[in-house]
């Protein structure tokens, strides 16, 4: 007898993503995230699934505020279906945590009796398959997540139905915290500790991307991407549909569900058309989309004065499109011949043209003061137009 | 332009004075108070002072001593070529004119209009005004002005100047008005952001964005603190579950073994009863065992005790009985020494009688022998006493003469020779030794040759007409020399006549005699004398009654003593006397010797009696014990039946005492395995643990409730959204302040540039005038010497001087007379630019400029002048000291 669930974790609820200026812009970023919830309710309902598991990191913090804790029950409240939940490094089950806090404990009984709160590593056997929780109790918990397993009796657990363990933390040889936790040796899962035991999937969250990490073993990765890629192989923006059953290999398929996509450009300017080049470039990937994505720019080359500020000026616009620009601006200011010119050879302004001179001579001694120089050249020539 | 003649009058001290200007060197000499100053003050007035008007200044001007009229001054110039007259009479109604031989004659203020034209400058200045108003500055040297900064002197003419200063220098350029223009606007900024001491200013961008920055620093360190306690106290929860866990694991480990104690406390209860009796049993056996051995022990100890007294018994009656035996035999020795004693004093007693009759004897015998000689001296006495007899009756017969008789003779003897001596002395002795004359001596010739001696008056005649009276010895002398004489032979031979001598020798005669027996009686009567012989009479009488006195008494002692006297005699009682007294000192050394011996036994015979009681005594003490121990042992063995019976019943006791004693020590090991040393500190221990355990569970649980009440949220807010915005936020603020940071840095940076690049601009541009001023300065100061000028923001700010490569001093750091020195060269460097503008001529006017340079200097300061002349500057010198400038090789004008 198999059964399908679906597996996601790191959902981060509630994620502030305070580097975002613009309240609104922020505001609607936050939000997204809890829309996953709806997509987990129409698969619930079109393929059938049982029950839902979320391998920790259901909230990004382990105090969200009480409309927070409000929403995420209301929605989950809205699934059909059990919702089966471990805290996550983000949203660990100590004391003081969401788990624990009386409102969230009301807010859970009125809006969300099928959500469970798994705070025990203790099997737990539900009508579909035995499940093995092994919930972060702390932020960094340094004995292997797993070890509870192995001294468990097994031969006591109906044959016929699936074990499943769900678990949140790095995998070894794999580290998923590494691009945004220090302490990567915490949280440590040994999954061949466990090899010996008869197990049927290992739901694993806190690595944000998707990936197969066992025959049994899978990180779901986060349902919404929550930062920019990198590496290929790196698949975040999607939730597991598992269909599992005794003693078989679990059939897995990827859904992708996020709803706001993050890009990447890194761009070098070469000379006076590139800047046409990049503006093609960055319309080519947004094209006149408003609101819809996320964009990182890494800008080297050089500009001369006049390109430099047109750049900016085009910066400003897709900063008001985008919901978000994070701009790594590298690119020299370097005055184009003529602009050296205009500046230096003035005959009737024989101060301007003398200090122009010396400016574009401390500009190009890479210390310290060029880059103020560089600045003053600005300033300078732009008090000339 | 230059001054070719001026002629004054009615104005202060000058009736009318008329000065001839060279045209290029001119010295107006004249002692003070000739008016030097008033000509200089008259041509300046002349060129810029309105000559109509009333005023303080016109009235100054007006002549107190000529009453001639209003003050004039006329001024004949050239300029361009032509010769100009400028004629001004001051006052009320006063008038002014120019002209030029080419030209109408102009007046009013037509004049003054085309004066102002020609030298450039505003003319025609109200009296009201012209004080404050100063023209030409640099061109006049005022009396006591000569020192002062030229710098604020520079005034209308600045922008001339600069202009020819800018045509000087080829290279030189001005900054344009849209340098100046941006130049200033980076300077605005810049002082927006900057303070004048680099400070940052309120309000400034910069300022603004690190105060943001300060801000947001503060509050995201707070929201990490939160965050951080947050996390803190989580881990601090799940640490205290198992704190608390452990500890009541302890709280009841500590209690179960309070229940061990408790059941241990009960065994050893238990044991200590079981111990109490079988103490009391093993007591009773023991006391039996104990008697018994008591009894035993008493038997051998009596035993033992008759052993030893018994054995001490016999040796001392054994000593006893030796003693007793030698205090007998003492006893006989003493009687035979005390009859032997008895003896020698017997012999004592007849030796000392018969010494003390030879002593009797010998008395007897002495006094015999004193009686003999005292009756040989009587017989001598008798015969001594018969011859003083015989010599008394001798001297009785001569004449009874004593020696007092004698020397009385024999004073009258004297003194009657004396007076027969001084009767001689008085009378004179005259002779006639011849003469052919008679010579008659109380009328009596006097024989030649015959000596006469007169003893009173006489008269001799010479011849028939000399007479000459003579008194010897002058007055009455020789008559009482006569009475004294005859009453002394009365008295000696009345004193002879009473001795019955007829002459001295004859009483001394006798005298001597009588004296000769005398002595031999003297002599007789100390013989006797020395006889000692006064009471011999009756000592012989007492002798002889003393001796048969002591012959009685011998003979009766000689009866009693019952002694022989018989064969006493002279002869042989000292031999019987020393015979006898060896025999008493025998025998009393040998009655000596035997008293000692004889007191010595007695005293060992003492002792032995001591001795003798003593040991009686203990032995009869010893008998006695020995006695009581028997009848001990009697009594003992009525109740018991033998001395090994008795060891047969302890032998029993002593297994009986075992058995009970072994009882005795299990129970005690028992109790030992309980250790019941330890129970009372145990017990106090596991309380003490138990309480501490106790308080450390309520400390955990306090704890474990404060973690609870920090970790409970409201959840109206979210730390970690918080302190994640707050970062972001400063992030954003730390870039903004960074990016108006680099801004103010980059005015700043322009600014600077800009300030430099101005002053070197000007400093292009007066490069020329600063060497000129040198020039001028060369024969006074040497080679070495440098000007320099600053200037900011377009204006001539100071004049600077160095010499010999040193330190740069500005002009208000000079000594007076460098001062006048520099200065004079800046006026003149400045004059000759700018008579450029002038047909390359124009006047400086000097009045007594150097009065702080001593001669030698104002030799140096012609040749400056000179050049200056030779450059175009018409130089006119106003001084009291016209020799001083005797080589300047100016034309000379003197004031009367």
């Amino acid at each position: 007898m198999s059964v399908k669930f679906i597996h996601t974790a790191d959902l981060q609820l509630a994620k502030p993503y305070g580097s975002i200026q613009d309240e609104e812009k922020r505001i609607k970023l936050k939000n997204v995230r809890f829309d996953v919830f709806t997509t987990i309710k129409k698969m619930v309902e079109e393929e059938d699934a049982k029950f839902v598991v979320i391998a920790g990191d259901m909230f990004d913090s382990p105090t969200p505020t009480n409309s927070e804790v409000s929403k995420a029950c209301g929605l989950i409240g809205q699934i059909e279906v059990p919702v089966y939940v471990i805290p996550g490094n983000h949203d660990h089950g100590g004391k003081g945590g969401v788990w624990y806090q009386d409102f969230f404990i009301k807010e859970q009984a009125r809006l969300a009796p099928n959500l469970n709160i798994l705070l025990e590593p203790k099997a737990i056997e539900i009508e579909h398959a035995i499940l093995f929780p092994c919930p972060l109790l702390r932020q960094h918990e340094t004995s292997d997540l797993l070890s509870w397993l192995k001294i468990i009796d097994m031969t006591v657990f109906p044959v016929n139905k699936p074990k499943i363990v769900i678990a949140h933390g790095t995998i070894q040889g794999f580290s998923g915290s590494a691009v945004d936790d220090e302490y990567a040796v915490a949280n440590m899962i040994n999954l061949n500790s466990i090899s010996e035991i008869d197990i049927d999937y290992i739901a694993l969250g806190d690595w944000h991307g998707t990936k197969k990490v066992g025959d049994k073993a899978w990180y779901s990765g986060t349902p919404e991407i929550d930062r920019f890629i990198k590496g290929v192989e790196n698949k975040p923006g999607h939730i597991l549909l598992v269909e599992v059953a005794r003693s078989q290999e679990p059939k897995v398929s990827e859904v992708r569900t996020t709803l706001v996509e993050w890009y990447e450009i890194e761009f070098e300017f070469i000379d006076e058309n590139s800047l046409d080049l990049f503006e093609t470039q960055i319309k080519t990937l947004v094209g006149s989309r408003v609101e819809k994505d996320i964009l990182k720019l890494t800008l080297t080359g050089h500009l001369g004065l006049a390109d430099f500020t047109k750049l900016e000026e085009q910066i400003t616009t897709h900063e008001s499109r985008m919901i978000n620009l994070k701009l790594d601006n590298r690119v020299a200011i370097t005055p184009t011949k003529d602009e050296i010119e205009s500046l230096k050879n003035r005959l009737s302004d024989p101060l301007i043209s003398s200090v122009a001179d010396k400016l574009i001579q401390a500009s190009m001694l890479g210390n310290e003061d060029a880059e103020i120089a560089t600045v003053a050249l600005r300033e300078l020539y732009a008090a000339c137009k | 332009m230059e001054f070719i003649k001026a002629t004054i009058k009615n104005y202060r001290v000058h009736k009318e004075q008329v000065v001839d200007f060279n045209s290029k060197l001119t010295l107006v000499g004249g002692d003070n108070e000739k008016g030097k100053s008033t000509i200089a003050e008259a041509l300046y007035r002349a060129l810029f002072l309105r000559a109509d008007g009333q005023s303080e200044v016109i009235e100054g001007m007006k002549s107190t001593k000529h009453l001639g009229g209003d003050p004039e001054v006329e001024l004949v110039f050239r300029s361009n070529g032509k010769v100009f007259t400028l004629s001004k009479k001051f006052g009320k109604k006063g008038s002014v004119t120019l002209s030029e031989p080419s030209m109408t004659t102009l007046s009013g203020d037509g004049a003054e209009t085309m004066l102002g034209e020609i030298i450039k400058s505003k003319t025609g200045i109200q009296a009201s005004t012209f004080k404050s108003s100063v023209k030409w500055p640099l061109l006049w040297v005022w009396q006591s002005k000569s020192g002062d900064n030229p710098v604020g002197m520079i005034g209308e003419s600045k922008d001339r100047l600069m202009n020819k200063l800018q045509s000087l220098g080829a290279a030189a350029v001005l900054s344009s008005s849209l340098d100046m223009k941006i130049s200033d606007k980076f300077s605005e900024l810049n002082a927006k952001n900057y303070g004048n001491k680099g400070a940052l200013k309120v309000g400034s961008d910069l300022k603004i964005a690190q105060d943001a920055l300060n801000e947001v620093s503060l509050l995201y360190n707070a929201a990490k603190d939160k965050v951080e306690s947050l996390q803190d106290a989580s881990d601090k929860y799940e640490n205290l579950k198992t704190d608390l866990l452990n500890e009541l694991d302890a709280n009841k480990a500590i209690k179960d073994e309070q229940i061990e104690l408790e059941t241990r406390i009960k065994t050893l209860r238990a044991l200590e009863s079981q111990k109490v009796i079988q103490d009391a049993k093993y007591r009773e056996v023991k006391g039996k065992y104990d008697s018994l051995v008591r009894v035993q022990n008493q038997i051998l100890q009596i035993e033992e005790k008759i052993k030893q007294l018994t054995s001490k018994i016999e040796p001392s009656s054994k000593l006893l009985n030796e003693t007793k035996e030698k205090h007998a035999s003492n006893l006989i020795s003493i009687k035979e020494k005390n009859f032997d004693i008895k003896n020698m004093r017997e012999s004592e007693l007849l030796y000392r009688n018969t010494s003390d009759l030879c002593n009797a004897f010998k008395t007897i015998v002495t006094d015999k022998n004193t009686l003999a000689d005292f009756v040989k001296i009587k017989k001598q006495v008798d015969g001594y006493k018969l011859k003083l007899q015989e010599q008394q009756s001798e001297i009785s017969k001569l004449a009874s003469v004593t020696k007092t008789d004698v020397a009385n003779l024999t004073m009258l003897q004297g003194k009657l020779d004396v007076a027969k001596a001084k009767l001689e002395a008085i009378a004179t002795s005259f002779e006639v030794i011849s003469s052919a004359e008679v010579v008659l001596v109380d009328g009596v010739q006097q024989a030649i040759g015959k000596k006469v001696n007169f003893d009173q008056k006489f008269e001799i005649q010479v011849g028939a007409n000399t007479k000459i009276s003579i008194t010897p010895g002058g007055g009455s002398s020789l008559s009482t020399a006569k009475s004294e004489y005859d009453q002394l032979t009365q008295d000696f031979e009345g004193a002879l006549l009473a001795l019955g001598f007829k002459t001295l020798s004859e009483a001394t005669e006798t005298l001597h005699k009588r004296e000769g027996m005398q002595l031999d009686l003297e002599n007789t009567k100390s013989l006797l004398k020395g006889l000692n012989a006064d009471n011999v009479d009756e000592k012989i009488e007492q002798l002889e009654n003393q001796i048969s006195t002591n012959n009685i008494s011998f003979n009766q002692k000689a009866e009693r003593y019952g002694i022989q006297v018989l064969d006493f005699d002279e002869n042989n009682y000292a031999e019987k006397l020393a015979k006898n007294e060896d025999l008493l000192e025998t025998v009393l050394h040998k009655l000596n010797v035997t008293t000692g011996i004889g007191d010595n036994l007695s005293r060992e015979n003492e002792e032995l009696d001591t001795q003798i009681q003593s040991l009686e005594s203990k032995l009869i003490d010893d008998e006695n014990i020995l006695m009581e121990g028997q009848q001990h042992l009697n009594i003992i063995f009525q109740q018991e039946e033998s001395k090994e019976a008795l060891a047969v019943k302890i032998l029993s006791a002593e297994q009986h005492l075992k058995e009970e004693s072994e009882a005795l020590s299990m129970i005690e090991t028992e109790i030992e395995n309980q250790v019941p040393g330890s129970v009372e500190s145990d017990e106090a221990r596991l309380l003490r643990s138990l309480e501490i355990s106790d308080e450390n569970l309520s400390q955990l649980k306090v704890s474990q409730a404060r973690l609870e009440a920090q970790l409970t949220t409201s959840g109206s807010e979210n730390p970690y959204e918080n302190l994640n915005k707050l970062e972001a936020k400063l992030k954003i603020a730390n870039d903004t302040s960074n990016a108006a940071f680099k801004k103010a840095e980059a005015i700043k940076m322009l600014n600077d540039l800009f300030t430099e690049e101005q002053q070197q601009l000007a400093n292009k541009l007066t490069q020329p005038l600063a060497n000129k001023i040198n020039e001028y300065l060369l024969p006074l100061f040497g080679g070495t010497v440098k000007v320099s000028i600053v200037q900011e923001a377009g204006e001539f700010k100071e004049f600077l001087i160095s010499r010999d490569g040193k330190e740069a001093y500005n002009f208000e750091s000079l000594s007076g007379g460098t001062k006048e020195q520099f200065s004079a060269a800046i006026r003149l460097a400045m004059a000759e630019v700018l008579s450029a503008d002038f047909d390359n001529k124009l006047p400086v006017v000097f009045d007594d400029a150097f009065t702080n340079s001593d001669k030698a200097r104002i030799k140096r300061i012609q040749p400056m002048l000179d050049l200056a002349a030779s450059r175009g500057v018409q130089v006119i010198v106003l001084t009291c000291h016209p020799e001083a400038y005797a080589s300047l090789g100016a034309k000379k004008v003197m004031l009367n």
